[in-house]
């Protein structure tokens, strides 16, 4: 079956998902994603991972992060043919925050993407397979 | 004029049209604002890209939504 597969990660484990982020230039950076279905966010990047990768810019939001501006990404996950142009924002202390967990993460996935696809897990791991 | 005070300009004005605006285009549809006010629209969104590259804007200082949105102004994150 068409799938990502990833071990849980981390202490506590957490779930995580890998996307490419497409920039302007058509260069595709991978990002490792600490999946949180409690964020009402697409996505969380860093703040200059964000103004190097985002396509368009979007509107701002006050968080009890601070506020986070936000950017038009071009997000893809070959392995289940996922390919949009999502609304992602950036704050460096979400992105800190995931790392507590794992220094490999590099920002933050919410329930808005993992709601353009089929998410699930088991005992060992969480996995993503196509909508 | 700095980068993020021409941001904070146009997102004022997308909060001021955002009722028009998903009045006069359907539900999705994606449309940018600079300068304070739309500079284009498209059902897609290369096809908008496509058309600010045309009209000499660059994308990346474009603000972009998509009509019939709702984008927060404040929210609490739990990570």
């Amino acid at each position: 079956m068409t799938e990502q597969r990833n071990p849980y990660r981390g202490s506590p484990p957490r779930a995580w998902l890998r996307v490419h982020v497409i920039g302007v230039d058509g260069r595709a950076s991978e990002k490792e994603l600490l999946v949180d279905t409690g964020s009402p966010f697409t996505l969380i990047l860093s703040t200059g991972e964000m103004q190097s990768l985002r396509q368009m810019t979007g509107t701002t939001v006050h968080t009890n992060f601070g506020v986070l501006t936000s950017g038009w990404l071009h997000v893809v996950i070959p392995e289940i043919g996922f390919d949009h142009h999502v609304f992602g924002y950036a704050s460096d202390e979400v992105v800190a925050a995931a790392q507590s967990s794992s220094p490999a993460f590099q920002g933050l996935a919410g329930l808005p993407l993992l709601r353009m696809m089929q998410y699930g897990g088991d005992a060992t791991s969480f996995w993503l397979r196509p909508q | 004029m700095t980068e993020l005070e021409k941001q904070q300009r146009d997102e004022a004005a997308y909060r001021r049209l955002k009722p028009s605006l998903d009045q006069q285009y359907p539900a999705g549809h994606f449309i940018a604002l600079h300068d304070g006010r739309v500079v284009g629209d498209a059902s897609l969104f290369d096809e908008l890209v496509a058309k600010l590259r045309k009209a000499g804007l660059d994308p990346r200082d474009c603000l972009a939504v998509q009509a019939g949105e709702d984008y927060p102004e404040k929210a609490i994150i739990f990570c």
